[in-house]
């Protein structure tokens, strides 16, 4: 996205946040990017992260992608999430990389997970891919937090999959594991590589990973929050 | 020559007669109205060809002597108003002198009457209008009236009359009516040489509304607010039909047609009345004939309240309570929009239906309006003030009113008003489980000591009915209605306790609207957001939906919204509580269980464990019966067990 108008000013509560997220619910994305200078790309194929990027930008985030929330001062993460006719999630949710060569150890306080999760901005957003980019259109917001349950189940997953691979099993790692988070690859290209430990403990490079939260997961969030629209009459 | 002139008193009848008599029954009115007005205890009607051909009505009351009698023929003759004060206290049918000149002028028409003082009696024959013969005759006391080919000299009305058959029910309605203001009066109708109605003297006005009605399951409930008295015989909600037409209306024994008031009696039924449907049955309204001016029209069946918006609220405050309790229906929502609407100004100064009100005495006659009653009650708030000052006052206020004619408060007077409307505003008790026996239409009384949840789930009957077995027999609910009961049932407990939980649509949902419901949008949007919904205005004729209520996730996010703007734009301004009620019932019939569904038993157990939280009288929120009961003692009677 080229740099386009001034950045908005972050919000100062999350009533603020709030509030500008539920004026964009209903606006296409077009209109969204036209009023921040920029504008929507004809797909996402070769601009993979413009709506959550023009999402944050309309909502005043500073964090980028740091490993913190996007709103730090407010401790609020925003993500968008990409939705079928039926409310469906299209895709998981990238949540953060994994720094692999330093999970041996690390504990589920205090994660980059756990923080980032810890309160949640969800921007539902139409994920119809026959749809043009700047014709789709922002949903209402949810500031979410997971509920005692979800989040014994994150860091159930998140327990799993990091000891794994601070034992040195980060090849052993497969998309199936975990039931509300993955760990899949998340690089630019099959060039990229990080430091990894292996089971000796010595280091190796390998293809970047990131923990995702499952589709599956997202869609049990919005079935909980939100009136969707497969629900009238689905019976 | 003058091109304007005089036209013959003859065609002034004929062409006045056109507004006194428009077919053959309103012709009957008038000739019944009259001998109720003689004093008379029997009135016969005898028709034939529709009344076309012959309609002749007889009665037994006082008669007219000769000279009377020749008086009573000619336009604007009446014994019953003598000045413009008698109009406003007029307790009479007939005060305008018009009907029986007009009747005469446009058929073939003889008098027949004697008074009891009379050793004769004279016999007058009317042709077209002008009289044919004047003479003595023998004949009972009271008067006969027969009125042959009615509209030969006017065949142009003649040709707008309906079949023989049509007619004849018009005629038939006419006598209902007047049977029902007069129980201590026998009345008998002759078709084509056949008794087809009598009605004996009743001993009040419950006997011969259920006898007119012919129906003795009518319940009698009613009630006072202010100088208004209210009888009402009503039908079970389950036998209301679409329309008005099995509601009779009779202000001060007057039968009228009043849609607004047909319209409150069937709100007062609450949600288990869908719109468009009315109960059957007869409601008397009794009030000082001040207060109503019944000279709007020459058929007299329609009638203008000094202040019709008291009247209709007082209706609804005695009718919605006692029908609650006759019938076991939930009783009425307390609107918080009512409550939230600035006082009505015939409220502030002691109104009939506001519980707090303070009543005012004012100048009982002298502040009518000399042409006629204060404007009905569309009057807009602001003219409610001025109407308030000048209408005549309500209650036993009008005869503290002082002679000098200025307000005077009397607190014996207020604190009896608020010692009633206490009274009335008393709640009812929660009436749990009743149902219907198979083929019964009387409900059984509530049994709370068989909860619902004590009946075993036996099994599903066409994806429709839920087949349950309890000590005492079989059930047989409808899941549809029984889940429609629930869901509104839930959804009026925390609308009344303004705890509608919202749930966020995943995308606003625009629609287009017209502009008065985007104006609704904006003037209610806090009541609107009580209901648990959010709707934004989005441009002048389009409103976009943000959040509907959590408790319907099945329901369709426009259906609710366009049933809710429907509901609140057809009921204006007035009782929002029972466009409120019916808009709930409209959520909860979409958001419940549909006839087709599949129901598992742990469905069906948790149904049947709402049902015991459910102010649940039987019938779902728009009155059909949810369920039918068959006892084990009637099964084994059917298969020959017993």
């Amino acid at each position: 996205m080229s740099a386009g108008l001034p950045p908005v000013s972050p919000p100062e509560s999350e009533v603020e946040l709030l509030a500008r997220a539920r004026a964009l619910a209903g606006r296409t994305l077009g209109a969204v990017a036209g009023e921040h200078g920029v504008s929507a790309p004809p797909d996402l194929r070769r601009a993979k992260g413009f709506v959550g990027t023009l999402v944050e930008r309309a909502l005043g985030a500073t964090a980028g992608s740091r490993a913190e929330p996007d709103f730090p001062a407010l401790g609020v993460e925003c993500k968008t999430l990409p939705v079928d006719a039926r409310g469906v999630p299209c895709e998981s949710t990238f949540v953060c990389t994994i720094a692999l060569e330093t999970m041996a150890g690390a504990e589920w306080e205090g994660s980059v997970v756990q923080r980032k999760l810890a309160k949640v901005l969800w921007v539902p957003v139409e994920g119809d891919r026959r749809l043009e980019v700047a014709r789709r259109r922002l949903g209402e917001p949810l500031l979410w937090s997971p509920s005692s349950a979800e989040e014994a189940e994150l860091r159930h997953d998140w327990e799993e999959l990091s000891g794994l691979i601070g034992r040195g099993g980060v090849e052993q790692v497969r998309g199936e594991l975990g039931r509300a988070l993955q760990v899949r690859p998340k690089a630019a290209g099959s060039w990229s590589r990080r430091r990894a430990l292996d089971a000796e403990g010595a280091f190796f490079a390998t293809l970047p990973r990131g923990f995702y939260l499952r589709a599956t997961f997202t869609a049990r969030v919005l079935q909980a929050h939100y009136h969707l629209p497969g629900a009238a009459g689905a019976r | 020559m003058p091109t304007i002139r005089i036209l013959p008193p003859e065609l002034a009848s004929q062409i006045a007669a056109g507004e006194v008599v428009e077919r053959p029954a309103s012709a009957v009115k008038e000739l019944i109205e009259n001998a109720l007005d003689a004093g008379a205890r029997r009135v016969d009607v005898r028709i034939a060809g529709g009344g076309v051909t012959l309609l002749a009505v007889s009665d037994d009351g006082s008669g007219m002597a000769e000279e009377d009698a020749r008086l009573a023929i000619e336009r604007h003759a009446t014994s019953k108003l003598r000045g413009i004060d008698d109009l406003t206290r007029m307790r009479t049918f007939g005060f305008r002198g018009e009907a029986l000149p007009s009747i005469a002028s446009v058929s073939r028409f003889r008098l027949l009457t004697r008074t009891g003082e009379a050793d004769g009696g004279v016999e007058i024959t009317i042709e077209g209008g002008r009289v044919d013969a004047a003479r003595p005759a023998a004949a009972p006391v009271g008067t006969t009236i027969e009125v042959r080919d009615l509209f030969f000299n006017v065949p142009a009305r003649r040709k707008f009359l309906r079949a023989t058959g049509t007619e004849s029910a018009h005629v038939g309605d006419v006598l209902e009516g007047a049977a029902l203001s007069r129980p201590e009066v026998t009345f008998t109708l002759e078709r084509d040489g056949r008794r087809v109605r009598e009605w004996l003297r009743a001993s009040g006005r419950p006997e011969r509304a259920r006898a007119v009605a012919d129906d003795d399951t009518l319940e009698e409930c009613g009630g006072e607010r202010g100088p208004l008295r209210v009888l009402a015989l009503l039908s079970r909600p389950e036998r209301a039909r679409n329309g008005a037409t099995g509601l009779r209306l009779l202000v001060n024994d007057r039968p009228v047609r009043d849609r607004a008031l047909a319209l409150t009696v069937a709100q007062a039924y609450g949600s288990v009345l869908e719109r468009g449907r009315y109960p059957v049955g007869v409601v008397y309204l009794d009030l000082p004939p001040e207060l109503v001016d019944v000279n709007v029209h020459p058929q007299k069946t329609e009638v203008r309240f000094a202040d019709a918006r008291t009247v209709q609220d007082a209706l609804y405050g005695i009718l919605s309570r006692t029908l609650a309790a006759a019938f076991s229906l939930p009783a009425p929502a307390r609107s918080p929009w009512t409550t939230a609407r600035p006082p009505l100004a015939a409220e502030r100064v002691g109104g009939w239906g506001a519980p707090s009100a303070r009543a005012v005495a004012s100048p009982a006659q002298g502040a009518l309006p000399s042409g006629g009653l204060a404007q009905p009650a569309s009057t807009p708030l602001a003219a409610a003030a001025d109407r308030a000052l000048a209408a005549a006052p309500p209650l036993d206020a009008l005869a503290a009113a002082s002679p000098a004619g200025a307000p005077v408060l009397t607190d014996q007077v207020a604190e009896r008003v608020e010692t009633r409307f206490a009274a009335a505003a008393e709640p009812l008790d929660a009436t749990m489980g009743a149902v219907l026996r198979v083929g019964d239409a009387a409900p059984l009384r509530p049994r709370p000591e068989t909860p619902w949840a004590s009946l075993r789930f036996v099994a599903q009957l066409r994806q429709t009915y839920l087949l349950c077995e309890g000590g005492d027999g079989f059930y047989v609910l409808d899941q549809h209605a029984a889940s429609e009961r629930v869901a509104f049932d839930r959804l009026r407990k925390l609308h009344q306790a303004r705890q509608i939980p919202m749930q966020a649509m995943l995308f606003p949902l625009v629609l287009e609207v017209t502009a008065e419901e985007v104006t609704l949008v904006e003037e209610r949007s806090g009541d609107i957001a009580a209901l648990g919904l959010e709707l934004r205005v989005r441009g002048p004729a389009s409103v976009s939906v943000h959040a509907v209520p959590r408790l319907l996730p099945r329901a369709s996010p426009e259906r609710l919204v366009r049933d809710l703007l429907g509901e609140l734009s057809r009921t204006g301004g007035r009782a929002y509580s029972a466009a409120l009620d019916l808009a709930l019932a409209t959520f909860a019939c979409h958001g419940a269980l549909r006839a087709g569904d599949p129901v598992s038993a742990p469905e069906a157990a948790a149904l049947l464990e709402s049902l015991d939280q459910a102010d649940f009288a039987g019938h779902c929120p728009h009155g059909r019966p949810v369920v039918t009961f068959t006892s084990w003692a009637d099964l084994e009677r059917k298969v020959g067990r017993r």
